[in-house]
This record gives structure tokens, sequence and C-alpha cells, in this order.
């Protein structure tokens, strides 16, 4: 009976010591906190990282099964099919929305949610400034008619905003632009590259896509906002007397504005060329060349 | 006469004094909380002295509702370990220590599928000793099972449910099934893919109840809809936490007052054959309830408590968590729980006189076997007791367990389930759900690039686990038999290697935080993978810094 009774207290001393030890471990002491300084030591705290981890894991996978097609891998964006979110969505779109729509109160990751669950039925202002996409966004919302539960797309959430630390990092590409000086002496063109840079498989200096293409087709006719570039190279040589082909394709690209084809009201709006400026800012010496000397091989 | 407040008070005051009248009336609310023991009582007792009398530690056992269903003494013989194993105690303590953690987990928890699994998350890393006391619920449930299958097993080795018994035997069978229900219906509640995909299983075995008609009905009353959703969800919690408790704490009542009325059955070779003579116990044999059997029990307690506190405390055991419930996803390989399998290997078989297997199988035959086991007191009409005159019996028992075993093993996804192994040895490595060896590595030994199992030199020193699994992922590939027959098709396996391609997918600060784990298996007749449009089987996964599986997160 003693020896009972000592045992018995003996277990009840290990339980409450026990149990002592893993509420100790739990994290409600004031220095195992999550602070913006320290990462949180306490259990709950180590746990709430692994949560996020885990969903950012998910997102990844799924991001990666239905987004990366049109968004690229690590959403570098894929020209023609859908726009760059790294870095993008944090440096310009999301401060653009906030600033233009007043009435957004919303975080980066509420406006990310708002767009994956409901889609995009409308083509967004954004995405007509980046030339305009064929394809919208889909809805990928349960509520919304699509496909994705509501954790997957804080899933999905959660990987995409993993992009914002080092989005600024990344957008700072230093580079001489070519600007809008049409008379700077220019590298010899490459129009094999410039083909590359035209059909998106290489980017510019700026670390962009040339956005030719969303308005302009190579098909003969074919009218996509802007002209068929189908031939422009012989076009170019009669547009202007005494500007060569080369100068008057240089001046369309770096100078839009300069010269208005008369009788075309399709491409000018309120006296302006829908051709948009500052495209030269975007390229280097380079890059323009290049696509000069490919733009020349289209006759 | 005195009146007005606190008569009895001033009257006992006048009467004893102060000090007296205050033992006086602690006295009496020691005897009222004891229903029978007063201090000195109480005293005497923890003291050992013999008791007085008449013995007044025999009035809680009449006057207590819930001493009254123990014995107020038991025979000597049935205090040792053998023959009881102490099972039958170790239900009720597992019993009610699920009530006790399952009030706590019910504060935190609301039954819809568009929150339980939030509430689960909060409840790992938003409330402390949360998980804790999840993995104690989730322990004691299983050990629960456990527990309640060895107490009946071991009643049948005694042959304990014969006359007088048998319907102590009924209402145990009862328990043992309304255990099971408990256990299963608190699987689904933490609508994750495991939870989901297992009582899936399960719950589809209702609709196979014959007629068609009578099983859509079940189904439909079970599930709540053609599907597990929210009204399912709602219909199991309430059964957990509900409908079920309800009918055991009744059931463990009428259990316990069998044993009060005929006393625990003595080793079997005690007594005359035909006999019981459990209640007829000489003075010299009896074992008072109070205090010596409630110690005992009260040490029981404590060691049981201590099995359930220790793995978890020392992470030994933590309680699964998987990817929050999709429908529209099946996970490979899914299983029923453990207590289950023996049902999904049977479903395995082919079917019998022309009704298909889930019925016959899933249905008809467990149905059986439970009328078998409720009725089988009443048909065993050999009076012994004894081993030796039960030799068919025991015979019998041991059959039934070897036949639950294999058909438990048949219910794993290693028996009759052809996959092709480039998708066993994906899922082995790198399973969708769980972590799985290759997440498992540390983080920083996750090197970018890619590692081949046919140059595992060329993994560097400082990646030891990397080496590890790549060594281990070279064995099994090499074990995978170069010639395969699956659906019918020879498939030539030779050449296989696998590689490893691991790239950072995100960093913060400059520092990686998530990389990009890609399986990619090669043989020489690989077909071109339909995701990648490359040739060779690929399995992708990512792993967080913050993930922590290296250090068993899960």
């Amino acid at each position: 009976m003693q020896s009972k009774i000592f045992l018995g207290t003996l277990l009840f001393i290990i339980l409450f010591v026990a149990t002592g030890v893993v509420l100790l471990n739990e994290g409600i002491l004031p220095e195992q906190q999550t602070t913006p300084t320290n990462p949180g030591t306490g259990r709950m705290q180590i746990e709430q990282r692994a949560i996020l981890g885990g969903s950012t894991e998910q997102g990844a996978l799924l991001y990666l099964g239905n987004c990366s097609s049109c968004h690229g891998r690590n959403g570098e964006g894929v020209p023609g099919k859908g726009p760059t979110l790294n870095p993008d969505l944090f440096t310009k779109h999301f401060p653009q929305i906030k600033s233009t729509l007043g009435g957004f109160g919303g975080t980066v990751a509420d406006f990310i949610r708002l767009t994956i669950s409901a889609g995009r039925p409308i083509e967004s202002a954004w995405a007509i400034e980046q030339g305009g996409y064929p394809q919208r966004m889909p809805t990928w919302g349960k509520a919304y008619g699509g496909p994705l539960t509501e954790q997957q797309v804080e899933d999905i959430v959660n990987f995409t905003i993993g992009w914002e630390a080092d989005a600024g990092a990344a957008q700072v590409i230093e580079f001489d632009a070519a600007g809008s000086d049409v008379n700077k002496e220019l590298p010899a063109g490459d129009a094999a590259r410039g083909e590359q840079l035209f059909a998106q498989q290489v980017k510019q200096a700026s670390g962009s896509n040339a956005s030719c293409t969303a308005c302009h087709s190579l098909v003969p006719g074919e009218v996509k906002t802007g002209p068929s570039l189908a031939g422009v190279a012989a076009r170019a040589e009669t547009r202007v007397a005494g500007e060569t082909a080369e100068q008057y394709i240089r001046q369309s690209i770096q100078q839009p504005n300069a010269f208005l084809v008369p009788d075309n009201p399709a491409y000018v709006a309120n006296g302006k060329s829908l051709m948009p400026e500052g495209l030269g800012n975007l390229m280097s010496d380079q890059d323009l060349a290049d696509l000069i000397a490919y733009l020349l091989t289209l006759q | 006469m005195t009146s007005g407040p606190f008569a009895t008070w001033r009257r006992m005051i006048k009467e004893h004094g102060l000090i007296k009248t205050v033992f006086l009336r602690v006295d009496d609310s020691v005897t009222r909380i004891t229903t029978g023991l007063n201090i000195n009582d109480l005293r005497s007792v923890l003291r050992g002295d013999a008791p007085g009398k008449p013995n007044p530690r025999v009035k809680p056992h009449t006057e207590s509702a819930l001493f009254h269903i123990v014995p107020s003494f038991y025979h000597e013989a049935v205090t040792k370990f053998y023959p009881t194993f102490r099972l039958g105690m170790l239900s009720t303590m597992l019993f009610f220590v699920e009530i006790m953690t399952g009030l706590f987990l019910m504060i935190y928890y609301t039954p819809a599928p568009g929150t339980a699994y939030d509430n689960m998350l909060k409840i790992l890393s938003n409330v402390p000793m949360g998980q804790f006391i999840r993995d104690i619920h989730r322990l004691a449930a299983e050990f629960m099972v456990v527990a309640v299958w060895l107490h009946m097993g071991r009643t049948f080795l005694t042959g304990s449910y014969k006359k007088p018994r048998q319907f102590t035997w009924a209402t145990g069978v009862i328990l043992l099934i309304v255990t099971i229900g408990l256990s299963y219906t608190g699987y689904l509640l933490p609508w994750d893919q495991l939870a989901y995909w297992a009582v899936t299983i399960g719950a589809s075995m209702a609709d196979a109840a014959p007629p068609p008609e009578v099983g859509q009905a079940v189904g439909l009353l079970l599930k709540g809809g053609p599907d597990l959703g929210a009204g399912g969800l709602l219909r199991f919690y309430l059964l957990h936490v509900f409908a079920l408790p309800l009918v055991a704490i009744l059931f463990i009542f009428v259990h316990y007052y069998k044993v009060v009325r005929h006393g625990h059955s003595l080793p079997p070779e005690m007594e005359q054959i035909g006999e019981d003579t459990a209640r007829k116990v000489s003075q010299d044999k009896r074992v008072p309830f109070l205090p010596d059997v409630l110690t005992n029990e009260l040490v029981w307690f404590g060691i049981l408590m201590v099995a359930l506190v220790a793995p978890v405390a020392l992470n030994i055991y933590t309680a699964p968590l998987e990817h929050a419930a999709n429908p529209s996803s099946t996970p490979l390989h899914t299983v029923a729980p453990w207590y289950f399998l023996f049902i999904q290997g049977w479903l395995k078989l082919p079917p019998v006189l022309g009704i298909d297997s889930k019925t016959f199988w899933g249905v008809i035959f467990p149905t059986i076997l439970v009328g078998l086991l409720l009725l089988w007191p009443y048909l065993d009409y050999n009076p012994s007791r004894r081993y030796g005159d039960r030799r068919l019996a025991l015979a019998a028992m041991f059959v039934v367990i070897a036949i639950m075993v294999i058909s438990s093993y048949m219910g794993t996804p290693g028996f009759a389930v052809t996959t092709a192994p480039q998708i066993e040895i994906g899922h082995e490595f790198m399973p969708g759900e769980q972590v799985g060896p290759v997440r498992a590595i540390p983080f920083d030994q996750m090197l970018e690039g890619t590692w081949s199992t046919q140059d595992l030199e060329a993994i560097p020193d400082d990646a030891p686990q990397l080496r590890h699994i790549m060594e281990e992922l070279a064995a099994t590939i090499a074990a995978v038999p170069p010639v395969q027959v699956i659906n019918d098709k020879t498939v030539l396996y030779s050449n296989m290697f696998g590689e490893l391609t691991i790239s950072v997918a995100q960093t913060r600060d400059g520092e990686p935080v998530l990389k990009e784990l890609i399986l990619g298996i090669h043989w020489d007749e690989e077909p071109i993978d339909p995701v990648t449009g490359q040739p060779g089987y690929f399995v992708y996964t990512y792993v967080s810094s913050d993930s922590n599986y290296a250090a068993g997160g899960h």
C-alpha cells in the first residue's frame, strides 16, 4: 500500500512537471513572442511560421500547375498571355491601384486574393497599358465558379506575396537607355536577335519584354490596334521624302508623334499616335539597333 | 427558539463553542462529499487502519451515484494483474480522458467545412497547450480502441462471458461498436485530406447497404448529401460529441452495474465447472474498494496518463494533419483508419453469391459478425470456463485474430494494388501528403543543382542527408524488376535512374526561403511526361525554410 501511494505520487509529480515544461515551451512567455527583430521561439510561433511555410509550398505547387503557363514560372510574365507579376505587381501595378482607385482599402494580399478568386472578366487598365492580352484572367475561386477552394487561393496568395520581399531589389536594372534621341550613334544591329526581341523570346535591357506584338501583327493587313508590320521595310522607304527606311523606323519607335501618317485616323487619338511614347527608355542602343535590323528584313 | 439567519450556526455555537462548531460543520461537509465518511473515517483510511464495525467505508457504495456502480469489495484473486489485465478499467479511464480533452477542443472548433481546418491550424499555432491536448485526445482514442478490443479478447479468453454474464458481454459488444464509432466520427473532424478520404471510404459502405433504396437512404442520412460536405461534417460532429458519448455513458453504467451485480468472474481454474462463486467471497478473501482498490486504480491512472503525456511531451507522437480536405483531389493510396483496414482488405475479395464485393464484404458480412459476437454467449453451450475444456473455442479465437491481421494487411496499399514503379517511387520519396524522406532533408542541405543516382559521388560531403536519401533512392530503383506487367501491358524498366533537381524558388533579403525540388525518374522506355512535355516521370514539390520538416514538423 505504501509503495503504491509512493508510486502514484511520483507518477503525478512527473505528470505535472512534464505538463509544466510543455506549457513553458509553448510560447506564452514575453521573450518567446514574435517581434520585428525576433522571429519568436515558442512552439506556437514556430508552428505559425511552419503553417505559413506549408501554405507557401502548396501555393507554389498550385501556381506551377495553374498559373505559370501564363505568368511564368517565377512570375516573370509570358508575353502575349499574361502580365509580369514579379516584380511589377508590387512596384507598379498595386501602387497604381492604390493611387488611382482611392476606394481600394485592402492590402496587396487582398488585391491578389480578389484577382485570383474573381478573375478579370473585363480587361483592366493595367493590362491595356501592358499592351493588352487576348485572354482574360479566368475566375479561380469556387465562390466565383472556378476550381480552387478558399484555402488553395490563400496558398497561392501566400506564395505570390513571397516575391514582394525581393521585388524592389530585382527591379533595379542599370542600363543606358536609347531614349528619344534619333541622332545618337547606334551599334551594328543583329536582325536575328531583333527577331527574338520582337517574338519576346529575349528581354529588353530594362528586363521587360518588347511589347510590339501586342499591337502589331505580321500577317499582312491584320490590324491589332496598330498596323500590320508585314512589308514595313518597303513602306518605310517611301513614307517620308528624304528619310531612309532605317531612319523612318527608328523615328517611329523613339518619337512616335514626330510624323503621323496622313488620312489614317485609326491609329491616332486626340492628335497623338496610339504608338506609346517612351519605348526607347526600355531598350538599350543595342536593343534598338537589333529591332530596326529585324524590321528592315520585313520587305 | 432561535430563528432568523444562521439559526443552526448560532444554536450550535451556543451549545459547543465556536471552534467545535467549525469542526462539526466541516466534518459534516466532508461526510456529505464522501457520501458517508467523516474526517475520522477518512483519516483512518489514509493511515491504513482496519475499518470499524459496521464498516463505514461501504457507505459510499450505497449512497453515492458514482461509487454505487463499483463493487464495495473485490475477490483477492481478481486484484492481481491476471485475469483482468485492468483492461476494462483502462478503457473507462481513456473514455474519461477523451471527454476532458474533447471538451477543451470543442471550445476552439466549429464543424463547418470552411472553418474546421482553419480551427485546427489555430489550435496548433495559437492556443497554448492546443497541440498537446489534441495529441493526447488522438493518442488516447487509439489507445481506447486497442484497450476495448483487448478487453473483449481477454473476456473471451477467460470465458467470462458465460452464464450469468451473457448480457454484460452484449453491452460490451455495443460499447466496442460505440468506441469504434467515436474514433471514426472524430477522424473526420480535422477536415484534412487524411480525414476526408479515409472517412469517404467508410461512409461509402453505407451506400452499399442492401437493397439499393435502403443503402441510398442510409448513405444520405449519414453524409447529409451524395458526398461528404457541410451536412456530413455536422452530422459526424453531432454523433461524435453528443449521440455516441450519450450511448457510451449509458452502456458504461449498465456494463459496470452488471459487474456489481455479478462480481468479477474469478480465474477459471478457481471454480467448479458451471459454478459461479464471484459473489460468495469469504471475509478473508475480500479486498475492500476503499481504500485498496481505489489506490490501485489511481496508480494505474497515473501510469496511463504518463503513457499518454510522455510520447506527446517528448514529441514522439504527433497527431497527423494533412492539407485541407479537397473533394476534387484524391491522394494516392487512400486508406481507412487502421482499425478498419480489415474491411478495406475484404473489399478486395471477389463478389459472393452474385452480391457485389462492397455490399457483401463491406456490409452483410460485418453485420453477420457483429450479430454473432452479440449472441455468442447464448450460442456457446459449453458450460466450462476452463482452458482445457475450450480447445475449440480458443483455437477459433486465434484463427479469427490471424484472419483479422491478414485482412488488415490486405487492406494496405501494398496488397493487390498495382501502380507503376515510377509512381510508387515518387510517392514514397515525395508524397503529396505528409512529409516523406526528400522533404525531410535539412533545408541548408538541399543544395542547388541536379543530383543523380548514377553519380552519388558528386554530392558534396556537407550534405550527408541529401546523399543518404539519394543512396536510398538508388537502392529503391535498383530493386525495381526490369520487366513488369502493368494493366496487362509489359513494360521494360531497364537502365532506371533518378534525378533530384533542386533550385531556389524564392528569396528574402537575398537568402533562399523556398526551394523547388523536382524528382525525375528515367528509364529506357520512358514516355513523355504529360505535364512537362519531357521524357521521364516527374514529381514536383516545394520546401519552405520555415517548414521545419527536418526537425519533425508535419
